[in-house]
């Protein structure tokens, strides 16, 4: 799996490409990290390239949940592939998250506050 | 249909099994959606063993697949392990539990559980096996 950091503006967007799965999530958990260290105010993690998501990669996103909300750092997730998607719905983990369909939709959340 | 695949317990091969299974799955009426699904249960049985197994190199996890009419049954045997994991009485922890706990593990049985309409575990052979069963479909959805 490959990730990308990018800023822009007050944002801060993590690009996932490829596979997510027990072998790579250690690499997304590390990318999180490394963007909490800069204290954002918000991040985006952008899924439009990711092809498939276990439960590691899940784990991970709720794994840093608490520690966004107490630093009241705003997290959305855009333009994920229908198989993606799915497996947030299983577990109902969509319902917790601010998913939108595209990385516009989710910047005019985030450009809300 | 009938498939039977080996893999070592190393994490770096759960992307060449899900390959070989979902090729495998195209030639059963599923959609992409429940084909990933159910691909994701297996890779999520093999990880939960790795990440599990104390030292293997030599041992290898044995997945087989057979599709009889509409039931497609996956075992998934653990040969490094000759402890039953107590499935049955197994209850995964609430999500909001792991987000103010923030774990990272916890959510992979849910997600098999919620997937297959049976998952059971028992022994044979003396090692633990895994049996996962999906009642597919009859058509196969765009």
């Amino acid at each position: 799996m490959e990730i990308r950091i990018e800023q822009i503006d007050d944002i801060w967007i993590l690009m996932l490409k490829g596979e997510l799965d027990a072998a790579s999530s250690i690499k997304f958990d590390e990318a999180i990290e490394k963007v909490q260290a800069h204290q954002p105010r918000k991040i985006l993690i952008d899924f439009a390239e990711l092809t498939y998501i276990s439960s590691a990669g899940l784990g991970v996103i709720l794994s840093h949940l608490d520690e966004l909300e107490q630093r009241k750092t705003r997290l959305a997730l855009c333009s994920m592939q229908a198989r993606v998607a799915n497996v947030f719905e299983i577990l109902g983990i969509d319902q917790l998250l601010s998913i939108f369909p595209s990385r516009q939709h989710a910047n005019q959340y985030l450009n809300e506050s | 249909m009938n498939l039977d695949i080996s893999m070592p317990y190393d994490k770096q091969y759960l992307s060449v099994l899900r390959q070989l299974l979902t090729r495998s799955l195209e030639i059963l009426p599923l959609s992409e959606l429940v084909s990933n699904q159910v691909v994701l249960a297996v890779d999520e049985i093999c990880s939960n063993l790795i990440a599990h197994v104390a030292a293997a190199p030599f041992e290898r996890i044995y997945i087989h697949v057979k599709a009889e009419g509409l039931l497609l049954r996956m075992e998934i045997v653990d040969t490094s392990s000759k402890t039953l994991f107590d499935f049955k009485n197994y209850v995964p922890p609430h999500l909001q539990t792991l987000i103010r706990s923030r774990r990272k593990g916890g959510l992979g049985l849910r997600l098999v559980s919620s997937i297959m309409d049976k998952v059971e575990v028992f022994e044979r052979d003396g090692y633990c096996v895994w049996r996962l069963e999906k009642h597919l479909a009859t058509e196969k959805a765009s």
